[in-house]
């Protein structure tokens, strides 16, 4: 089938399915799904500067299908996401900037792809050996799954800065928190996500339990809220560059909406440390996936 | 876990997967239709805005996404309710 906005053909049915896995992991994880979505739409020779672009629209709409999902399991913080959202997109924005001021010194494509490695690497082994510690002490103290976290400290220092006003977030269990906080931690994975050019649920989906102490399912409802509103910010700015095949962000969306209600909920059936524990994974995929990239002589990510 | 609970288990399990599949086959009937009924009477126009203005295009690109969003999660919690996989345990 034809997409004449992005001048190609693609099998409208291989481009659901997409859809439908990177559902499943986005409802699942509270991540985008990014990582996936971009090389496989890449491989079916969509053309790079649509990538981008029509990825964050299909992930926009696959988001509000998860988002609503978690929102009626009671995952989703809409006081918290919705100022966090703020830093976040101010963040991107930032973040994106300082990237084409690189840019525009040299070459700085496998530099910036090396360090997402590093950046992916990092997450996914720290989530890692902090969930096997959670999953161990949940059995071994026969403590709540919630309350198991194998590493707190940044947490502490988080929620122990007393720059007011302070809030309070009863939906995720914080009883007091600086707003200023909350919205650096929106900023900083942000500018991160913009820099590194991707959507970010793999970065700030665990800020938002390792930095602000939210429980799993929580932080998961909440970041695809958040993802909402930076998605579609996305979607806009590069729709007006013409970076944008929505006829073919419609198609994937079909598949992601029903991915994304069946990844929802199937995170009844897990506790929170097994999630971290699986959600670990990811980053080391995506770093496998950049890592080939970069050796066939791409940036890595910007495909 | 008594036999009985196990056998109670796996037949909820049973239950439950044969729901999703229907669900599935349902939600691909129903998606293969607006397929062909809406959305390809919208590649057209949607090429000629893209081609002409585009922050119309980039608009109009926004409100269809969201809305697709909130017509297909309104489909799926339906087909959910009505097979009775919300009460999934």
């Amino acid at each position: 089938m034809e997409f004449p906005i992005s001048g190609v053909i693609v099998n409208p049915f291989f481009l659901a399915g997409i859809g439908f896995v990177v559902g499943i992991l986005g409802g699942f994880f509270g991540v985008g799904g990014g990582f996936l979505a971009a090389p496989l739409m890449f491989l079916s020779g969509v053309p790079i500067n649509f990538v981008v672009g029509t990825d964050l629209a299909h992930m926009t709409g696959k988001s509000i299908v998860a988002a609503r999902r978690h929102s009626v399991l009671g995952h989703v913080d809409v006081k918290l996401g919705a100022i966090m959202v703020t830093g976040t997109i101010i963040g991107v924005e930032s973040g994106a900037q300082l990237l084409e001021a690189l840019q525009r010194l040299g070459q700085m494509d496998q530099v910036i792809g090396w360090t997402y490695v590093i950046i992916l690497v990092s997450i996914g082994s720290f989530t890692l050996i902090e969930s096997l510690h959670a999953v161990r002490t949940v059995k071994t103290e026969r403590i709540s799954a919630k309350e198991a976290l194998g590493f707190d400290g940044l947490v502490k220092r988080v929620q122990g800065i007393h720059i007011p006003p302070m809030l309070s977030f009863p939906v995720s269990g914080i009883e007091s928190i600086s707003l200023w906080s909350l919205l650096t931690v929106g900023f900083i994975t942000g500018c991160l996500a913009g820099f590194l050019g991707v959507g970010g649920g793999f970065i700030r989906m665990p800020m938002l339990v390792y930095g602000l102490g939210m429980p799993t399912h929580i932080a998961i409802g909440t970041d695809l809220f958040e993802i909402v509103f930076s998605a579609g910010f996305g979607t806009l700015t590069h729709a007006v560059k013409g970076n944008v095949d929505i006829f073919m962000a419609l198609v994937m969306h079909t598949g992601a909406a029903i991915g994304a209600q069946i990844g929802a909920l199937s995170t009844r059936f897990f506790r929170g440390p097994r999630i971290r524990l699986l959600f670990s994974l990811l980053p080391f995929i995506g770093a496998i996936l950049v890592i080939i990239r970069l050796l066939g002589g791409g940036s890595g990510l910007h495909f | 876990m008594p036999p009985e609970d196990r056998k109670l288990s796996q037949i909820r399990l049973k239950r439950m997967l044969r729901n999703f599949a229907i669900e599935l086959v349902i939600y691909g009937v129903l998606v293969v239709l607006y397929y062909f009924l809406a959305l390809r009477l919208l590649s057209s126009p949607l090429e000629h805005l893209f081609e002409e203005y585009l922050p119309a295009y980039a608009v109009i690109s926004l409100i269809l996404i969201v809305a697709q969003g909130v017509l297909l999660e309104s489909l799926t919690s339906f087909l959910l309710k009505r097979l009775g996989l919300q009460r999934m345990e």
